[in-house]
């Protein structure tokens, strides 16, 4: 896992560098745009090698998640990213609806506690921030 | 006394009735998210910056400062009763604080928390009206190479001083100078990494960023430990009051952990919680009876909070006279800064004094508030924590996703919350703090913009950076801090002492 998330910081650092040599780069007394990323990629390549190399040398052990702890997780992360995915299609109050009942439900709320939650949470929300501060949320297609 | 005039105007300014409302209100949030373990001050901070747009920008400041140090009482009236620090600030308060609640003087320690918090408060509202004024005067002074030079001893004492291992935040760090480059550069406004987005130019947007790696983290390791209740200690009022001895032996601890929080605030770095266990570690060392401390010694309640207040205000000073956050949570005071059209810094004193007095003197009018508010309605608030915790948590990561949408109206920033919040959870897991990605991420377009400066005044020279006196102490001390546990642990082995380097603590 450490690891893993090493690599994944070098190659994150390969690609911000990659992208940063094409930028023009100027002259020493004019820098351009591309300078200042280069100086920066080259540090991000350097540190992720760094951590990369730590992770190698020194393992330390990051405790598994794993049976329910996992599962609550995952499935948070998922009503996380199911929410962004849904907003501009089904709109804020169905998207609210189904992201609090489903996040309780999967950490273990009762249906009643759940449906209510949810039923208030996005009525609730969605008169407080699209009415009284007037946030433009997205209505969906349900509600044009 | 021209700071004296000026504090009083600045008291003019935050006893206007809406400033003292807006005082209130943060302060009364703050003291709820200080107890919530979900959420802590940085993501609240965060959560209620769009709120504020429409607000005068005094008014906003001393809202959300008002949250920053209001959540450090808070944070100590959890760990002293029920020994679950509400933040990361209210730790070491737990060691002695839940200690005197076993031995039923709950009371007591909370009530000296409380005054420890409030004098510690004042004493850094006077350390700001002297350090601030005094460094804005310097910081005329100050030009690009010292504004490059700064900004790279403050990302350096950051990382070396977040814990754990310095590699893993000097990732940090320049993951949060790469997203710092996205979007129109300072200087030709050339676009960088935006893949032909138009929201992209506008760099990444702070706030989510902020809200995803402390909020939704927070929420995703709530959802991980699942759902605990909490037992609560009944505190009755008439125990609140500590003996003659009791605050006999606070009063010391108190006035030196407001000057230790002070100083420890104005070094980049996570001050608040640095400042605690440095107090903690030098009441228990001067005591004349360090065997009662771990068995409930008032000394180690009443230095630490004190600290973590002091701290706070120290925390302030670079940022009101140098226009330079070296904390997430004065990064997201920048940011409300920037959003009123203000630039903190040098000339902020001068063009805005309402702004600068009003948020000084709001620190103390908010403190004397949390004082009245914290000691009666002690058990009021501790019962928010009988709240469901998967209600909590559900609540909170919606307010994140509504506060980021909010931001700009913009599904970007929604993503950019999404992907911080697990990046922000797996970084917990590998014990990495993101607070120097946080810093990096604000400091990177002012690092840029002063390098290229100092390179167009050099006409290309890098050595002017070192012909500057100022430049080469800044660059100096920060390199020393950085380097300085290496070096000692490389002398101690080269002259064959022992050759274990103990090991940061994470």
């Amino acid at each position: 896992m450490e690891r893993l998330a090493a690599l994944a910081s070098l190659i994150a650092a390969g690609v911000f560098l990659a992208g940063a040599l094409p930028l023009p780069r100027g002259v020493a007394a004019r820098p351009g745009p591309g300078f200042y990323p280069l100086l920066v990629g080259v540090f991000f390549c350097a540190t992720a090698a760094g951590f990369l190399v730590e992770t190698i040398r020194r393992r330390t052990v990051v405790a598994p998640v794993a049976g329910d702890a996992r599962t609550r997780v995952l499935v948070t992360a998922a009503a996380l990213v199911g929410f962004v995915l849904l907003l501009p299609w089904i709109g804020y109050p169905a998207a609210t609806f189904l992201f609090v009942a489903g996040m309780l439900r999967a950490l273990g709320a009762s249906w009643l506690l759940s449906l209510a939650t949810a039923v208030a949470a996005a009525a609730g929300s969605y008169y407080l921030f699209a009415s009284i501060l007037s946030v433009p949320l997205p209505r969906g297609v349900f509600l044009d | 006394m021209g700071a004296l005039e000026n504090l009083g105007f600045g008291f003019g300014v935050a006893l206007a009735p809406a400033n003292l409302f807006a005082c209130f209100v943060g302060v009364l949030i703050g003291t709820l998210v200080g107890i919530l373990p979900g959420i802590g001050p940085v993501g609240a901070m965060a959560l209620l910056l769009p709120s504020t747009f429409a607000l005068e920008p005094a008014t906003a400041l001393i809202m959300l400062a008002g949250i920053y140090y209001g959540s450090m009482y808070g944070g100590s009236t959890t760990s002293i009763l029920v020994n679950v620090p509400g933040e990361a600030a209210s730790v070491v308060t737990a060691i002695e604080g839940y200690q005197m609640t076993k031995n039923g003087r709950a009371g007591a320690a909370l009530s000296v928390s409380a005054v420890g918090s409030f004098l510690a408060g004042s004493v850094g509202v006077i350390g700001i009206v002297l350090f601030a004024a005094w460094l804005a005067d310097q910081a005329l002074r100050f030009g690009p190479p010292e504004y490059f030079a700064m900004t790279v001893s403050g990302l350096l004492l950051l990382s070396r001083l977040s814990g754990g291992s310095v590699v893993r935040s000097l990732v940090m760090v320049a993951i949060g100078l790469a997203l710092g480059t996205v979007g129109m550069e300072p200087i030709s406004g050339f676009r960088r990494f935006t893949f032909g987005s138009v929201q992209l130019s506008q760099g990444i947007e702070l706030v989510p960023v902020i809200m995803g790696l402390y909020g939704v983290a927070e929420v995703l390791a709530i959802a991980e430990s699942g759902i605990k209740k909490a037992n609560i200690e009944h505190v009755r009022l008439r125990e609140l009051f500590p003996t003659r001895a009791e605050w006999k032996l606070s009063s010391w601890p108190i006035a030196r952990g407001s000057v230790v929080g002070f100083l420890t605030g104005l070094v980049p770095g996570p001050a608040t919680v640095l400042a605690t266990f440095v107090a903690y570690m030098m009441e228990k060392k001067i005591s004349r009876t360090p065997e009662r401390f771990g068995k409930g010694a008032i000394e180690g309640v009443a230095g630490p909070e004190a600290a973590n207040n002091g701290a706070t205000a120290g925390a302030m000073v670079p940022l009101l006279s140098l226009g330079i956050p070296f904390s997430p949570a004065t990064a997201i005071l920048l940011g409300a800064f920037v959003i009123h059209g203000l630039q903190p810094g040098p000339l902020l004193m001068a063009q805005r004094p309402d702004v600068f007095w009003g948020l000084v003197a709001s620190m103390y009018v908010g403190n004397a508030m949390l004082l009245v508010l914290n000691l009666p309605l002690v058990g009021l608030f501790v019962s928010v924590l009988r709240l469901p915790q998967h209600v909590l948590a559900t609540l909170v990561l919606l307010l994140c996703l509504v506060g980021a949408y909010s931001l700009n109206n913009s599904l970007l920033d929604l993503w950019v919350l999404a992907a911080s919040g697990l990046v922000g959870y797996g970084l917990r897991k590998l014990a990495v703090d993101p607070a120097p990605l946080v810093v990096a991420l604000v400091l990177g377009p002012i690092m840029e913009k002063s390098l290229r400066q100092t390179l167009f005044m050099a006409r290309g020279d890098w050595t002017d950076i070192f012909a500057r006196p100022l430049s080469v102490a800044l660059l100096v001390i920060g390199l020393a801090v950085f380097a300085g546990p290496a070096l000692v642990a490389v002398g101690r082995r080269a002259r064959g002492g022992r050759a274990a380097v103990p090991e940061a603590p994470r």
